[in-house]
């Protein structure tokens, strides 16, 4: 691209846009940090500096001290894990059915899955706190992890048939001559080579569970059983919110998802696919 | 090793699409078969139902004596080639070729031994800890085919194994499939839409047609006593001239051609002319090989030549004849030149008659 | 060497781990467990965290004094404890008590999911408490026979006047004062027309704040009747409001518009001279180290003579109807402790909360201290929050009209007719009681013959299925446990739905509901509202989502090909996604802040631009919530679009550049064709992502406003269900969502064939 002489421009232009939209995506959450370093509670100034003149850690460590915030980090992270590791499970095996099979109701199936986005989820809580009482899983991670696999899943399923698709399936064929049962056939070929997809799917599974907080305060009851968001939400008050632990906590909430995509970022452009793409 | 045989083998699909319709064949032990035919003829779904990648509809396949519809593919014991070579991405190339073998639980000096062997008939020896991608088509061409050999299964099947190759290389991977078979000596199904291929390969040529087979023959006889005009058209390179014309008394009328028909000498025998040459509408088909201006044989027509195509070993020459496109082929040395106005010569016997309706060849030349 | 079969071992062999461990540590059943014969009794609270501490030491000492019972106590924010504690009754169980103020009382009493608390509670000891601590209720059932429904610990809840004394040497005793002082307090310091300290600063959302007023010009939100009828309308009201106006455009006094972060921050940083708030607030006022602060009463008006009242609400224990008998014995044990005179003190002396004894009235620690004195005079001149139901309904009346009201969009007279107006339908409403008719029976036979119609023409496909099995089972094994838990999860609460859409259940018919007809469906239709909604919800799915292509497609053609710093961008432009969308959307209503928002501040300070009104004006609260929504979801169809176009082979971009075609015609004829098919689906979840997004509008708009403007469908049923209890239209609203949701996803897949992956 560097023999045209307009290249340039185009390149300028491009770092250009880039950075106006890295500055907005970046502000708020500079934003967030520079509450969390306020002293006093102050959600509202009219200092743009993002480190303000008289910053404190006072909130962090508040944090530690004075708030659970290990334990509901754990929880969080325990949480989130057994969301990510079931999710992960249930889409690759669920979206290579769909993606390699055309059995009876699999295009009912399809349709259902992507159905249940279509109901406010708002209307799902009174009958599914009824129903987490009826399986006596008020106040358990199983409920919890049940419910938020379960609000994962449809996009996962999409995710990973779509990506599926694109692996030639000749492969399988091959695999299949050289003796492999079709459940072999799965797991020695089309598995390892779904792996970026996997990745997605369980990017999107760890982050569905690491940031939801509404069904979390229908099941859990118990301050020590607090997830993380939950957590957060427990310095909210109508009228008294303590900003400073607010935005302390949602800068460290935030830290391990950063962290995370930016490891899987490679794998996020090419592993996101929700069909459509066919070699 | 093994001799394979279909017995009425169909194909159907729910939308009642049918894809193969009652094949019969029998392909002998270490015989090289090659079928062949246009794309959507069937021939890779007879191909697949061999592999048991595709689900028979009616009919049996025996390997041996074994009837194997219901067998798993890895249970048939048969390897097989495919078109995009299917290599596993995630296995280097020593991997790939073991795999297999690994899956059937073979001892690991067992699987060492033939890997090698594979490895050298093929010479890859440098390439074993690669991964495909870093591999160029006619090595990954190779160790499909290394795949396929280090099981030394009953059958090996090809689905159009060359085609993904540029001009060069897929002529020097021919010669060397063929004189691989030579050296295994492994019954061989070969599936092609490239007659060259088809023509080189085969020890017998199956040509197919809208899942129906026309002609079962070695290559030869297919070229020389096409079963119709089908087979006539798709064997030969450049293709089969045809003109759409008239007999009468003998003569044979298009235009401004008048072909008489002699009776073909020492290849119909005795038969009776007015018996074996369909009367009526007919078509007349000959090779551009054929094709003479020596005129030591009957006269065809005067054409004047549109295009020339000097090879240097034959030319090439296209010119209309009866409002169709025709083709000649010529000798090296020859001086013709677009625009020329010549004289085309078609030698007694070397024609072919097919009846209109039926596009069945007019006669019965088998010696 | 690459080994799968083990990468896959290691994945089961964790998940089964991690199911087992979960399921082993998750199984503190919390409601009723006597782990070594202990008593457990869960309370449900909504104290903030300075409240917190007090309650975790009282909690302890109560530990310490006994060792039968032990006490769990979880916070929940206001509203999550209500709708919280409703799901639970629904269910059966819930926390033996919940603390919480008075104004609940009303629709819990109404469910008839609190029980009677005075077989625990000796009639003698009814006059320890002040009248307001105890609270009293009749039920539906039994008219006559009033019963306790909470034991107050503390009374108040009230706001008074705060004032700066580095700017006020002694509060305002009548409103004539309070205006003179505060037009002295206003300053503007650099005479750029932009006010730099108010003289005076409240909450100009909830209408809580206006009661005081109302009250000090001889008004009251009900009329004297005894019955909820709302007197929104009166002379009295009116003046109120023509006096909170004239605070604002006559005296300007008052800042344009102000929330109350806002008041809350103007006053900590020196910027207001004075506040109205509520006693949870003094206590962080006080003991600023920065600051020099009492507590006044508010003053009296001028015009009336009477005293400015403002609202004064007990808080306190009620007992869960669900709680069995030795958990109410249990949980009355600790509410008898918690309400004793040395916890009460306790509360009293660390956050100034007045007792609801009689005996600490006369407490020297009390007497001596001048803000819990100055908060006991504030509340003899308030009015008690009358315990009924039907107040939520004034709230949700008032808001809106008194946000417009401050924000000068109606005059006074117009707000308090409109206030009046909404009170009565609203109340009407909330009192709904839907009989069952003739369609509810026509609707039963309906579902029983779509049912038997629908079983009978799948019956094929049961034969089909038998007969699949045994060629595809590994397909069936595959997506079975996937298809359990969806069906577990969402197909149950959705039939429910169904169920519940057909039902009258409200706060009339709350734990007895039945399915009565389409009444539901009827009034959706039949009301102009739902259709301006929809509309709404129509232009925002259509902005937010053309939005979120436009600004994906271009950050990803700026990405695509080689390019200086790129992952870093790439990292940096996915920050939005990869923050949990709770944190990010309160952030930027904070960056809409009028006086302190970042987007104000900037658009002033680099552009010189005015200040936009984002949170107070409906259209722009609109963009402001439609701005977050967008910043919000570009990452994702940037990763979508770069994702696809790495799938475009460069010899057509090479072939154009061939035939001169320009960059702008490449991407139209080239790029935007190619991406089509990755494009499609992600744009059909995306929509349908938007049209239910809920999170937005909630956090941006603060629920709705200014005056509930600013709804989207999905909001629209939450505020439905939520604050007036109609589960039975929320849910007949719900399935008009689903609906048209379905339609659309269909026509459009039908359309643009955007899901060809399932054929």
């Amino acid at each position: 691209m560097a023999e045209a002489p307009e290249s340039r421009w185009i390149a300028a232009t491009r770092h250009a846009v880039l950075t106006l939209f890295v500055l907005i995506s970046v502000y708020p959450v500079i934003n967030v940090f520079s509450v969390s370093l306020r002293p006093g509670n102050r959600l509202r100034s009219t200092d743009l500096a993002i480190i303000p003149a008289d910053w404190t850690l006072d909130s962090y460590q508040k944090l530690f001290t004075e708030q659970p915030f290990l334990q509901w980090l754990g929880n969080s992270l325990l949480v989130s894990l057994a969301v990510t590791v079931l999710g992960v499970g249930l889409a690759a095996t669920g979206g290579y059915a769909l993606s390699r099979y055309r059995f009876v109701g699999r295009k009912a199936s399809m349709l259902a899955i992507l159905t249940t986005q279509m109901f406010p989820a708002t209307m799902l809580l009174l009958p599914l706190y009824v129903m987490i009482a009826y399986l006596h899983l008020v106040n358990t991670f199983l409920g919890l992890l049940i419910f938020y696999t379960a609000t994962a899943l449809p996009f996962c399923l999409w995710q990973m048939k779509g990506f599926y698709d694109t692996i030639p399936i000749s492969l399988e064929e091959a695999a299949r001559m050289d003796g492999c049962s079709r459940w072999q056939t799965f797991v020695r070929v089309s598995l390892p080579l779904a792996v970026p997809g996997l990745v997605i799917t369980a990017l999107f599974s760890f982050m569905t569970a690491w940031s939801e907080y509404i069904v979390a305060a229908q099941v859990l009851q118990e301050r020590d059983m607090f997830t993380l968001p939950l957590g957060l939400k427990s310095f909210q008050a109508s009228m008294s919110t303590e900003w400073g632990l607010y935005a302390a906590a949602s800068i460290l909430v935030s830290i391990p998802v950063v962290i995370v995509f930016m490891l899987l970022s490679r794998y996020l452009v090419s592993g996101l696919n929700m069909g459509g793409v066919k070699e | 090793m093994a001799q394979i045989r279909l017995s009425n083998l169909c194909k159907r699909y729910e939308n009642g699409f049918v894809a193969v319709d009652h094949v019969n064949l029998e392909i002998a032990d270490g015989e090289f078969l090659v079928l062949v035919g246009p794309s959507g003829c069937g021939k890779s779904t007879t191909l697949r139902m061999i592999a048991g990648l595709e689900e028979v509809s009616s009919g049996d396949i025996f390997v041996g004596d074994q009837r194997i519809n219901d067998l798993e593919p890895g249970d048939r014991d048969i390897a097989m080639v495919f078109q995009n070579y299917a290599l596993y991405p995630h296995m280097t190339v020593r991997e790939n070729m073991s795999f297999g073998l690994r899956m059937r639980k073979t001892p690991k000096a067992e699987i060492e031994k033939r890997v090698a062997a594979a490895t050298q008939i093929l010479s890859l020896e440098s390439l074993l800890d690669r991964r495909p991608k870093q591999l160029s088509g006619g090595q990954r061409q190779r160790v499909a085919v290394g795949r396929a050999i280090v099981r030394q299964p009953k059958a090996f099947l090809f689905d159009e194994p060359l085609s993904n190759l540029d001009a060069k290389l897929r002529v020097q991977m021919r010669t060397e499939l063929a004189r691989l078979h030579h050296q295994l000596r492994t019954t061989t199904v070969y599936v092609t839409h490239d007659q060259v291929e088809a023509m080189t390969l085969g020890d017998r040529i199956v040509v197919m047609k809208d899942g129906v087979i026309q002609q079962i023959d070695t290559p030869l006889n297919v070229y020389q006593f096409p079963a119709n005009r089908f087979v006539a058209g798709f064997i030969g390179s450049p293709a089969m001239n045809f003109i759409d014309g008239e007999i009468s008394a003998g003569v044979f009328h298009a235009g401004e051609v008048r072909y008489p028909l002699p009776q073909p000498a020492g290849k119909a025998g005795a038969l009776d002319q007015a018996k074996t040459l369909p009367t009526g509408l007919a078509t007349l088909g000959f090779r551009p090989e054929s094709l003479t201006t020596q005129d030591n044989a009957p006269r065809l027509a005067e054409v004047k030549l549109e295009v020339v195509e000097q090879m240097g070993h034959e030319t090439i020459a296209y010119f209309s004849l009866a409002g169709s496109s025709m083709v000649a082929r010529l000798s090296g040395k020859s001086p013709a030149q677009p625009g020329d106005r010549i004289t085309l010569h078609l030698p007694v016997g070397d024609w072919h008659l097919f009846a209109r309706e039926t596009n069945r060849h007019g006669q019965q030349p088998r010696l | 060497m690459n080994r799968p079969s083990t990468v896959l071992f290691v994945g089961l062999a964790c998940c089964a781990v991690a199911v087992i461990v979960l399921v082993a540590t998750g199984c503190s059943n919390w409601s009723t467990s006597s782990r070594s014969g202990q008593q457990v009794v869960t309370l449900w609270h909504q104290m903030t965290v300075g409240e917190r501490k007090v309650l975790d030491q009282e909690v302890a000492r109560f530990h310490a004094s006994q060792s039968r019972i032990r006490v769990n106590t979880l916070y929940k924010e206001t509203e999550e404890l209500r709708s919280g504690f409703q799901a639970a009754a629904l269910a059966g169980t819930g926390p033996e008590l919940i603390f919480g103020p008075s104004d609940s009382l009303g629709a819990f009493v109404t469910m008839g999911v609190v029980q009677d608390m005075s077989p625990w509670f000796d009639k003698s000891r009814v006059a320890e408490f002040i009248p307001q601590g105890l609270t009293f209720l009749a039920t539906p059932k039994e008219p006559g026979r009033p019963i306790l429904v909470q034991i107050g610990d503390r009374v108040g809840n009230h706001l008074a006047l705060v004032y700066n004394r580095d700017l006020i040497s002694s509060p305002p005793t009548t409103t004539d004062e309070l205006v003179a002082l505060a037009v002295k307090t206003t300053i503007d310091r650099d005479h750029d027309g932009k006010t730099d300290q108010y003289g005076l600063v409240w909450n100009f959302v909830e209408p809580f704040f206006a009661v005081p007023f109302i009250t000090g010009y001889g008004g009251w939100v009900f009329d004297e009747s005894g019955d909820p009828v709302p007197a929104l309308d009166s002379p009295a009201c009116i003046a109120a409001l023509e006096f909170l106006v004239s605070l604002q455009t006559e005296h300007h006094v008052l800042p344009a518009n102000c929330d109350y972060e806002t008041a809350d921050a103007l006053f900590k940083s020196g910027s207001a001279a004075m506040i109205i708030n509520g006693d949870w607030s003094w206590g962080d006022y006080l003991s600023n180290p920065q600051m020099n602060v009492a507590i006044a009463p508010l003053p009296i008006v001028s015009a009336t003579g009477k005293p400015m009242g403002p609202m004064v609400a007990t808080k306190g224990y009620s007992l869960n109807v669900h709680a069995r008998a030795e958990e109410s014995a249990a949980a009355m044990e600790f509410v008898d402790f918690m309400t004793s005179a040395e916890t009460q003190r306790n509360f009293m002396s660390k956050l100034k909360t007045l007792p609801s004894r009689k005996g600490l009235l006369d407490d020297p620690l009390l007497k001596e201290d001048p803000t819990l004195m100055a908060s006991a005079l504030q509340m003899k001149n308030g009015r008690a929050m009358p315990v009924v139901a039907e107040l939520r309904a004034i709230w949700d009346s008032m808001r809106p009209h008194y946000q417009a009201l401050l924000a000068g969009n109606v005059t006074p007279a117009e707000a308090a007719r409109l206030m009046q107006a909404d009170a009565v339908s609203t109340i009407a409403r909330l009192n709904q009681n839907i009989q069952p008719n003739s369609t509810g029976l026509v609707l039963k036979l309906v579902a029983l013959i779509l049912t038997v119609t629908l079983l009978w023409f799948q019956r094929g496909a049961w034969r089909q299925l038998t007969n699949d099995w045994s060629k595809n089972r590994l397909a069936y094994l595959l997506i079975a446990p996937s298809l359990a838990v969806i069906v577990l999860t969402i197909v149950y609460p959705f039939f429910y739905n169904v169920v519940l859409s057909f039902s009258n259940m409200s706060l009339r018919n709350f734990q007895n509901w039945q399915v009565t007809g389409w009444q539901n469906y009827q009034q959706i239709f039949t009301e102009q509202k739902f259709f301006v909604v929809l509309l709404k919800t129509v232009v925002w799915t259509v902005v937010c989502v053309f939005f979120h292509v436009v600004i994906g497609l271009l950050l990803a053609v700026a990405l695509n090909g080689p390019l200086r710093g790129k992952s870093i961008y790439r990292v940096l432009l996915i920050l939005p996604w990869a923050i949990p969308a709770y944190i990010t959307a309160l952030t930027w209503r904070g960056m809409f802040d009028y006086e302190y928002g970042a987007v104000n501040l900037i658009a002033n300070q680099f552009f010189g631009l005015p200040p936009i009104n984002w949170l107070s004006d409906a259209t722009n609260a609109f963009i402001a919530c439609i701005i977050t929504n967008v910043w919000l979801g570009f990452p994702f169809m940037m990763v979508i679009a770069l994702g696809g176009m790495q799938g475009i082979p460069r010899e057509l971009y090479e072939a154009a550049k061939m035939d001169r075609v320009p960059r702008w015609k490449q991407f139209w004829h080239i790029t935007l064709p190619m991406l089509k098919p990755v494009l499609l689906p992600a744009v059909t979840l995306g929509t349908i992502w938007t049209f239910n997004n809920l999170n937005v509008i909630w956090l941006v708009s603060n629920s709705g406003e200014p005056s509930d403007k600013t709804h989207i469908l999905v909001s629209y049923v939450y505020k439905a269900v939520f604050s007036l209890y109609q589960y039975g239209y929320g849910a007949a609203l719900s399935m008009v969502i689903f609906v048209l949701l379905l339609l659309f996803s269909l026509l459009f897949m039908w359309r643009t064939k955007a899901t060809e992956g399932i054929n």
